[in-house]
C-alpha cells in the first residue's frame, strides 16, 4: 500500500506502474493452460489479473495493487483449483502442475460420477468500461478537490456538522481499475479493462461503536452518487453537489430532533433504497445461488430458502410487487462483457412479479441442472484476484413502483412507524433471517418525521418480512447498496456486490433488545 | 543472483528449493523453513536498511477438498506468503506485501517500489505519535510447543481422497444426501522486532474432517466433524456413523413451543458458544466484566468477582496437548510479544482480560491474546446420564450463525441445526424443528447443572464471523465438554433449510 499527500499534483499512473501490463497477463493465461494440458489435464480455465485500488480521501489517498490468479483443471471427473498471487511464468507453471497433479490423485474419489461443465461459446476479444476520463490519468489533488463542490460549498456543510457536539463529517471515494484475462483450453481469450467507483459521505453525531446504553448515536452514510462503472466524469456531475447539499441541509435538520430510545415491539418501517438494497442484496441474491439450492454448499454454510429449484422455479416466492434483474451492463456496478468463467453476461430477470424466474449458476450448475431443468442462468459468476468464481452477479436491479412515490409518501402511507436510513443488514448463511442494523432511525407520526430514535435493530425472518412488504418507493428513492458476500474458498473471499433498489415499506418488523458490539 | 545469508548459504538457492517442493503434490512439507524464512529476511532488511524494522514472513499452504455423494469431487489448494513490515506500533508505518514471488529479482524491485513511495519515508525519522516498537516490554521467553505433524503434511497431499471416500461410503445406497470436507492448513511463521530482541519462529499444522447429511426433502439433517493437529488422531468412519445418526435421529421432527428450557448442548454447541464470545473478554469489548458505569478502558472491572459457577475454569495454554497456539502474540496488534499460559477464569472467578499490544502499552497491562484457542475445565457426566437427569429439556447438537447481540451480557443469538431433540422424563422424546436462541453464555453458566469430558471440537468449513475478522478458518483450538444449563432461551421456531 502507498500513501500519498494532496499538493503533490502528480498522475497516478506515473506514480506506481502496474506489475504486470495486459500482454503479460494473457502469456501467463495461456502458458498456464498448456502447462496444465501438457501435464495431463482433460480441460482447463484461468482467471489471472491485476487490480489497483485507489481510496480517496481529504488529506490525500492510499493506493493499493493486487494481482493473482485461479487455475482450475479438470482430469477423471476430479476437479483442482490452485490460486496464487503471482502471476510470473515459473509460479504459474509450477501451480498447473500441482493442480493437474491434485485432480489426477482425486481420481478414485471421482469414480462413477458423470458431472460436466455446461457448454459456452469459445470467446475472444477485448472489452473496456466506456469512460471519458480515466482516473488513473489525474493527479491526487483533482480526485481530492472532487470530493467537495468546486465552490466549497458542501466543505461548508461538512464543517458545520463537525462542529456539532460529538459530530463528525466526510467524503471519501474508492476507485478499483484493473485489467482481468480469461483463458480456457476450448481456445477462450478474452481481456477485459474493469473501473468501478464507491463513492461515499458519511456525518456521524456520537459514536456508534463506541456508544453505551442511553447514549444516542446517529450516523448516515450520503447518497451522493450511486457506486458504478465508468470514468472519472461519474462523480464530477454538477447534480451530484446539488443532491449532496440538499441531503446535508436535511440531516443537518434532524440534527436538532429530540433523541429518544426507541422502544421494544413491532413497527412498521420505511426502510430507503440504501437499506432495502441491503436486505435483498444480504438474504435474496445468494440465495438464488443454484449451488446453494442444489445443497452443494451444506457442509460449508447451508443451502437456501429457494430449495428445491425444480419445485421452486416458477412459484411466487415474494410479493408481486417485487422484481428483479442482473445487470451486469454498464453503468452498473461491476458491468462487463464476460464473467469470470468466460460466459457472455446479459441482462436477465430473476424475479418477476414475485414470481422465481431464474436462478443464479456457473457452468458446472448449469450442467448440473440440465437434466432438472431449473432454468439456470450463467455468465454472471464473479471472483476476486486469486479466488474462486462464484455465483454472485456484480449487481441487481430491482425495479421501482412505476406511480409517484416518494420517501415522504411513502411516510404518509405508513402513517405512524420508523424511517430508517442507511446501514446494514445480517443474515444466516441459508437467508432464513438476520438483523437490520440502521445508521439512522426516525420517528414517524402522521406521517410526518418528529424525533430521532436510537439504541435497538431490527430482527427478522425472511419468510415473514416479505409477505409484509405493503408498497415500493419510485425510481426517484433508487439507490444502488454495496453489499458483501462470503465466497467459499481458502481463505473465504468477501465478495462485494451491488443491489440497486427504491424504499420500501414493510409493517410489523420486529424491534428488538441490543446493543452494537465493539 | 546469489545472495549469501548468515548462514553462508544462497538465499536464492534456499528459495529455489521451497519452489521445486511447490510443484511436487507429495513434496513432505509445503512451507518455508525457520532457515528459508531467516534467509528471507535478511534479503528484506538488505533492502530496507532499518535494521530495528519489525519484519513478519507468514507462510500458509491451505489445502480443501468437498465432494457432494454422487458428485465429482473439488479440491482448492492456496499458497499464500504475506511479508510485512514495519517501524512503529500504533499509527505505524507499515507496508504489506502479499506475495508468493520467489524471484528475488522481482521481490527487490516491489520492495523499493513501496519504500521509493512511501509517505513518510519509511527510513526517515519517526514522529512522536505512539508508542515505539522498541517501548515494548521485551518479553521473549516462549512456551515450548509443538503444534507440527508430519502425519498432517502427508495426508495433504496423500490420503484426502480416501478420506472423503471413507466419510460418504456410509450414505452409499440410502435415500441420504451427503457434502464431506477435509481441510488441511500448513503455516510457518518468523518475526523479528528490534535489532538484538530474539526472534518468534513457529510452525503449526491443523486438519479437520466433516460431514453434512440431509434428507431429499430438507426434513431432517445431521453433521458431525473432527479437528486435530495431527491427522492420526482423526477418524473419518467415525465422523460418518456419528453424522449419520444423528440426522436418522432428526427424522420427522415437530414443533414444540419455543421458551426457556433446560438445554444439554454437545461440546460442539458449547464450543461455537465461546468462539462468538471470546473477543468479549477484551478490554476493549462491551462486555459482561464490565462494571455497570464502565466508560473506558482501565476503569475497575469485575477481576476477582465471581462470573460464573464455581466448578468453571476456563484456561488458554499455547501448549495444550489438545490444541494450542501460537506461543507469541500474532494478529490483534501483535508483534512477537510472547503468549504466555493465561488462566481466565478459576473456579468461576474472573481474572484475566485480553488486550492487544497497543493497548496494553497505553495502560500498563500485559498484552493477552482473545481466548479463542481455550479449553474450559470438565466434569463427570456423559451426555447420556445428563439426559437421565431431565425431566424437560433439548438437547442441541449444533448452532449456525450465532452473533453477539448484546456485548454488555455477552447475550448471543443464532439458530439450532442439525439436531434438535426434546427430552422428556429422563428420555428423548422425539426430534423436534429447530429454534432461534437468545443467550448469554456467560449468564447460562451461572445456571449450570452438569459438566462432561472436554475434547477438541470441529467447527467445520464455515463462513468467517463478519465480525469477528480473526475468525477465519483453521479456527483456533476450543476444548470444551458438554454441558447442562437450566432456563436456556429458546426464542422462537426457525425453518431449517
Amino acid at each position: 500500500m502507498w500513501a500519498f499527500p494532496r499538493g503533490t499534483g502528480r498522475v497516478i499512473a506515473n506514480l506506481v506502474a502496474p506489475p504486470f501490463p495486459p500482454e503479460l497477463l494473457r502469456t501467463a493465461a495461456t502458458t498456464a493452460i498448456e502447462a496444465a494440458i501438457h501435464a495431463g489435464a482433460e480441460w482447463a480455465d484461468i482467471r489471472v489479473g491485476e487490480e489497483r485500488t485507489l481510496s480517496i480521501f481529504g488529506h490525500g489517498g492510499e493506493l493499493q495493487l493486487g494481482c493473482g490468479y485461479s487455475l482450475r483443471v479438470r482430469v477423471g471427473g476430479a476437479e483442482a483449483f490452485v490460486t496464487g498471487a503471482d502471476p510470473t511464468i515459473v509460479d504459474i507453471t509450477t501451480a498447473a502442475q500441482r493442480a493437474v497433479a491434485t485432480a489426477k490423485s482425486l481420481v478414485p474419489t471421482a469414480a462413477g460420477t458423470t458431472d460436466t461443465l455446461a457448454k459456452v461459446p469459445v470467446v475472444k476479444g477485448e472489452w473496456r468500461v466506456p469512460m471519458a476520463i480515466d482516473p488513473f490519468a489525474i493527479s491526487i489533488d483533482d480526485h481530492v478537490a472532487a470530493q467537495v463542490s468546486s465552490d466549497g460549498e458542501f466543505d461548508r456543510h461538512l464543517f458545520r456538522f463537525q462542529q456539532l457536539e460529538n459530530g463528525m463529517a466526510g467524503a471519501s471515494c474508492r476507485w478499483k481499475q484493473g485489467t482481468k484475462v480469461f483463458a480456457s483450453s476450448d481456445g477462450s481469450l478474452v481481456t477485459q479493462y474493469l473501473t468501478t467507483v464507491e463513492p461515499h459521505a458519511e456525518v456521524r453525531l456520537g459514536w456508534p461503536w463506541r456508544a453505551h446504553p442511553g447514549e444516542p448515536f446517529s450516523l448516515f452514510g450520503m447518497k451522493s452518487v450511486v457506486p458504478c462503472s465508468g470514468g472519472f466524469e461519474m462523480i464530477t456531475h454538477p447534480d451530484r453537489y446539488a443532491y449532496m447539499q440538499a441531503r446535508a441541509e436535511e440531516l443537518l435538520s434532524y440534527t436538532a430532533l429530540p433523541a429518544v430510545p426507541l422502544e421494544i415491539g413491532r413497527q412498521d418501517v420505511v426502510l430507503d433504497g440504501d437499506l432495502h438494497g441491503q436486505l435483498i442484496g444480504t438474504v435474496i441474491v445468494p440465495t438464488l445461488s443454484l449451488n446453494r439450492a442444489l445443497g452443494n454448499e451444506i457442509d460449508v454454510g447451508g443451502t437456501s430458502l429457494f430449495s428445491p429449484p425444480e419445485s421452486m422455479r416458477g412459484q411466487a416466492v415474494l410479493p408481486a410487487l417485487l422484481s428483479c434483474r442482473a445487470a451486469p451492463d454498464a453503468p452498473h456496478y461491476g458491468a462487463a462483457a464476460w464473467d469470470d468463467e468466460g460466459v457472455a453476461t446479459t441482462p436477465s430477470p430473476l424475479i418477476v412479479d414475485g414470481v422465481l424466474t431464474n436462478y443464479l449458476a456457473s457452468r458446472a450448475t448449469a450442467a448440473f441442472h440440465g437434466e432438472r431443468n431449473v432454468g439456470p442462468l450463467p455468465g454472471i459468476t464473479q471472483s476476486q484476484l486469486g479466488a474462486l468464481p462464484t455465483e454472485l452477479p456484480p449487481c441487481v436491479a430491482v425495479a421501482p413502483a412505476n406511480g409517484a412515490s416518494s420517501i415522504a409518501e411513502l411516510c404518509k402511507q405508513m402513517g405512524n412507524g420508523i424511517l430508517a436510513l442507511s446501514g446494514y443488514v445480517s443474515t444466516d448463511p441459508s437467508g432464513l433471517g438476520g438483523y437490520i442494523y440502521p445508521w439512522m432511525m426516525l420517528e414517524v407520526r402522521q406521517g410526518t418525521v418528529t424525533r430521532r430514535l436510537y439504541g435497538q435493530r431490527m430482527m427478522y425472518s425472511t419468510k415473514r418480512i416479505f409477505k409484509t412488504l405493503t408498497a415500493l418507493g419510485d425510481a426517484g428513492t433508487q439507490y444502488t447498496a454495496v453489499c458483501r458476500e462470503f465466497s467459499p474458498g481458502v481463505p473465504w473471499v468477501n465478495l462485494t456486490h451491488a443491489v440497486s433498489a427504491p424504499a420500501a415499506l414493510y409493517h410489523n418488523i420486529d424491534i428488538v433488545p441490543s446493543h452494537m458490539q465493539s | 543472483m546469489s545472495e549469501k545469508n548468515h548462514f553462508g548459504e544462497s538465499t536464492s538457492a534456499m528459495i529455489e528449493g521451497l519452489l521445486k517442493r511447490r510443484a511436487d503434490p507429495v513434496a513432505p512439507r509445503r512451507v518455508m523453513t525457520r532457515a528459508e524464512s531467516e534467509a528471507l529476511a535478511l534479503f528484506v532488511y538488505d533492502i530496507i536498511k532499518v535494521p530495528s524494522a519489525n519484519v513478519t514472513i507468514h507462510h500458509r499452504a491451505t489445502s480443501v477438498v468437498t465432494q457432494r455423494l454422487g458428485h465429482s469431487p473439488r479440491s482448492i489448494d492456496v499458497d499464500d506468503l504475506q511479508l510485512s513490515w514495519g517501524t512503529r506500533l500504533g499509527s505505524a508505518v507499515n507496508v504489506y506485501i502479499t506475495t508468493n514471488v520467489r524471484d528475488l529479482t522481482a521481490l527487490r524491485r516491489v520492495m523499493q517500489s513501496a519504500i521509493a513511495n512511501q509517505t513518510p519515508p519509511l527510513v526517515g525519522p519517526l514522529g512522536d505519535d505512539g508508542p515505539d516498537a522498541t517501548d515494548l516490554p521485551r518479553r521473549v521467553t516462549y512456551v515450548p510447543v509443538s503444534l507440527w505433524y508430519p502425519s498432517t503434511i502427508a495426508a495433504m497431499a496423500g490420503e484426502r481422497g480416501a478420506a472423503i471416500t471413507a466419510l460418504l461410503a456410509p450414505l452409499r445406497g440410502t435415500s441420504w444426501h451427503g457434502v464431506a470436507t477435509a481441510a488441511f492448513s500448513a503455516q510457518s511463521f518468523w518475526n523479528y522486532t528490534a535489532e538484538g530482541a530474539t526472534p518468534a519462529w513457529g510452525e503449526l499444522t491443523d486438519a479437520e474432517i466433516s460431514l453434512s447429511v440431509r434428507a431429499a426433502d430438507g426434513t431432517a439433517s445431521g453433521w458431525s466433524g473432527q479437528a486435530n493437529r495431527d491427522w492420526s488422531k482423526l477418524s473419518p468412519a467415525q465422523v460418518a456413523q456419528t453424522a449419520l445418526a444423528n440426522a436418522e435421529q432428526q427424522r420427522n421432527p415437530s414443533r414444540a413451543e419455543p421458551g426457556r428450557y433446560t438445554a444439554i448442548l454437545s461440546p460442539t454447541a458449547m464450543g461455537q458458544m465461546w468462539g462468538a464470545a471470546a473477543h468479549n473478554f477484551n478490554v476493549e469489548s462491551f462486555s459482561p466484566f464490565d462494571p455497570p458505569s464502565h466508560k473506558a478502558v482501565g476503569d475497575k472491572d469485575r477481576r476477582g468477582e465471581r462470573v460464573m459457577d464455581a466448578s468453571i475454569t476456563l484456561t488458554s495454554d499455547p501448549a495444550d496437548p489438545d490444541g494450542g497456539d501460537w506461543p507469541f502474540f500474532y494478529g490483534d496488534g501483535g508483534m512477537g510479544e510472547a503468549n504466555p499460559k493465561s488462566v481466565w477464569v478459576e473456579n468461576g472467578i474472573l481474572k484475566l482480560r485480553s488486550v492487544d499490544v497497543a493497548t496494553g502499552l497505553g495502560y500498563g497491562m500485559i498484552p493477552r491474546k482473545d481466548p479463542r484457542a481455550m479449553r474450559m475445565s470438565g466434569g463427570s457426566s456423559s451426555v447420556e446420564e445428563m439426559i437421565t437427569k431431565c425431566e424437560r429439556g433439548i438437547y442441541v447438537h449444533r448452532f449456525a450463525n450465532l452473533q453477539v447481540i448484546d456485548g454488555h451480557s455477552g447475550a448471543m443469538s443464532g439458530y439450532t441445526r442439525d439436531g434438535c431433540l426434546l427430552i422428556m422424563n429422563g428420555k428423548i422424546s422425539r426430534p423436534v424443528k429447530d429454534f432461534r436462541i437468545f443467550e448469554s453464555p456467560f449468564l447460562m453458566l451461572n445456571r449450570l447443572v452438569a459438566l462432561g469430558k472436554p475434547q477438541r471440537i470441529a467447527f467445520g468449513f464455515t463462513p468467517p464471523n463478519p465480525f469477528d475478522v480473526n475468525a477465519r478458518w483453521p479456527l483456533s483450538p476450543m476444548i470444551v465438554p458438554p454441558v447442562m444449563v437450566t432456563d436456556f432461551n429458546f426464542s422462537a421456531l426457525a425453518d431449517a433449510v
